[in-house]
């Protein structure tokens, strides 16, 4: 088992109250190991739920196994706790779904998810597993802009989607796999949309 | 290394933006590159410039498209809403996520004049312009697209249509302002309706200088949902507000302000004074009319304020002679009246081609 430096962030000592803190330790499906500090794992609604049920002490937290975090890997949780513990202690955006709120992406956070799309995913998804507010806004934001600017035909080839076209073609092979008729019933069907169908709109 | 890695080496040292450097690359060697093994070697490269080069796997790599469509909703959320209409051009999943979730628009207007058609959607705005050959969209900063034969006209219908399809849209204002001929947009829209059912607004405006009828425009909207209407257009359109008092709309609404539109005849004013608020244009008021007013401003529950603008002159001395005398105040002459049995009262003010009535609290 490899170990991460812990702190996940270099902590400045002298910055943080006297009381005491608590580090509790995660591990991620490839083994890798995690300490987070109590007030930065309160940013995951998630984890934060988990740890109060579990009522760790300081030698809980020690002498017991880390707490398994079976469905995200070492990369992507390091990049989630680097995030927890920058924005430790903010407050968690509520969301009423009423308006849309405008997300401004932090210089940190901006450096943080210069990675690549596939780890980006990743990362929204832990986000979104771990119920992690500003993280996911702030990623999927990202993600959103990744598409201002772009064409339909330049979006597919970066998000890697069929077009409509591509699309019913691969559906058609499907139906056509399991039955040959399908394809006749199918032309048939284009062929009176074609008659009966509205030219423009 | 291969010339593929040599040109995003270059790229990425350069610290160009990916899209772009994708966009050039592809063009240098003449095909398409899958854009993620692109993505992963551009910035394994910007990250270090001494990365020599791995295979590479996209098969364990997460694609947009597997993202569950909570996460979708959230993006699509996070979008202009115009690029969200783009977006929906994208696939099918794409759009089948726009069109089900709420659209998050709270304000459309649709702009018409003779060399553009200009929507927006809250702060986003599209313009479309006429072009010998087609159309040409202008978006986002500085965005053009130009499409082939297409009407200008026709391009900014169909790019609205998938938001007013939407059946949970709920707008606090729709505008819409035309300087031409405006009914193929007001039958398109109705066409619409007819799908899905009138357009839920709560401050509905319709200005028009052409001689067109309120009464199709306004059949748009849902009545019960609509607070406030105003209407502009020029007196010698006729544009039916006659026929609009008659509406459910009218009668539901709790503000109505009409602009350079024919004049009322003063038997009418009775309609109004179930209304918080109206402007009005009106003939000559003979003071039997502004009595009447006023007692029925006086019982009303809903009156806060109303405008009277008179087509003839309105002396003064008339006034004071019907009514007593005015008190002056600054420049402007006025009576009070206590409402019985409140602390309000009716201030009317008298101009020379206006009457103004508001309700204050007394002091």
């Amino acid at each position: 088992m490899s170990v991460e430096n812990a702190p996940v962030v270099d902590v400045d000592e002298a910055a943080i109250p006297v009381e005491k803190k608590m580090y509790y330790r995660f591990e991620s499906n490839d083994k890798k190991e995690f300490r987070v500090s109590e007030l930065a794992i309160q940013q995951s609604e998630t984890l934060n739920r988990l740890v109060e049920a579990m009522g760790y002490t300081s030698e809980d937290v020690e002498n017991k196994p880390a707490i398994a975090i079976e469905n995200i890997d070492g990369k992507t949780l390091k990049l989630v706790f680097q995030w927890c513990e920058h924005h430790k202690g903010e407050a968690i955006p509520v969301d009423d779904g009423s308006v849309p709120k405008i997300v401004e992406i932090p210089e940190f956070d901006a450096k943080l998810m210069d990675i690549d799309n596939g780890l980006l995913f990743k990362l929204i998804w832990a986000a979104d597993y771990l119920n992690i507010v500003q993280l996911l806004n702030v990623s999927c934001k990202k993600v959103a802009n990744m598409a201002q600017g772009k064409t339909p035909a330049q979006l597919r080839r970066v998000y890697l989607l069929p077009s409509d076209e591509e699309d019913e073609a691969a559906k058609r092979a499907a139906q056509e796999a399991q039955d040959p008729r399908a394809r006749e019933v199918e032309e048939e069907f284009e062929e009176r949309k074609r008659q009966g169908g509205n030219s423009f709109f | 290394m291969s010339n593929f890695l040599e040109l995003i080496k270059k790229e990425a040292i350069n610290k160009n933006p990916v899209f772009e450097s994708y966009k050039t690359v592809c063009e240098k060697i003449g095909e398409d590159i899958d854009f993620l093994e692109f993505e992963y070697f551009h910035m394994a490269y910007y990250n270090n410039p001494e990365f020599k080069g791995t295979n590479y796997d996209g098969s364990a790599k997460p694609k947009f498209s597997q993202l569950p469509p909570e996460i979708l909703t959230e993006i699509l959320g996070k979008l202009d809403p115009v690029y969200r209409l783009i977006l929906r051009k994208v696939s099918k999943r794409l759009r089948s996520i726009i069109d089900n979730e709420v659209p998050r628009i709270s304000s459309i207007v649709f702009d018409e004049s003779d060399n553009y058609i200009q929507i927006d959607l809250d702060s986003s705005r599209v313009t479309f312009l006429p072009h010998s050959e087609g159309c040409t969209v202008e978006y986002g900063i500085g965005k053009t697209k130009f499409i082939p034969e297409c009407a200008h006209h026709e391009m900014a219908l169909v790019f609205l249509r998938p938001i007013l399809l939407n059946p949970k849209l709920r707008l606090r204002n729709l505008s819409m302002l035309s300087s031409n001929d405006f009914n193929y947009a007001i039958e398109y829209f109705s066409n619409i309706t007819a799908i899905t059912s009138e357009f839920h607004v709560e401050n509905f405006i319709f200005r028009m200088w052409k001689p067109l009828k309120v009464a199709p425009a306004i059949a748009l909207v849902k009545p019960g949902s609509l607070e406030s209407i105003e209407i502009e257009s020029k007196m010698r359109f006729r544009s039916g507000i006659m026929q609009f008092l008659e509406t459910s709309h009218f009668k539901q609404a709790k503000e109505v302000k009409t602009w350079h539109c024919e004049p009322l005849n003063p038997v009418v004013i009775d309609r109004f004074v179930h209304l918080t608020s109206f402007e009005i244009r009106m003939h000559y008021v003979s003071f039997v009319d502004v009595r009447r007013l006023r007692k029925m401003i006086l019982q009303s529950p809903t009156f806060e304020q109303c405008k009277i603008y008179l087509f003839w002159y309105l002396r003064r001395e008339e006034v004071e002679k019907a009514f007593g005398p005015l008190v002056k105040e600054d420049s402007n002459f006025y009576h009070r009246y206590p409402i019985p049995n409140s602390s309000y009262f009716i201030q009317f003010k008298f101009y020379d081609h206006l009457i103004e009535a508001e309700k204050f609290l007394r002091e």
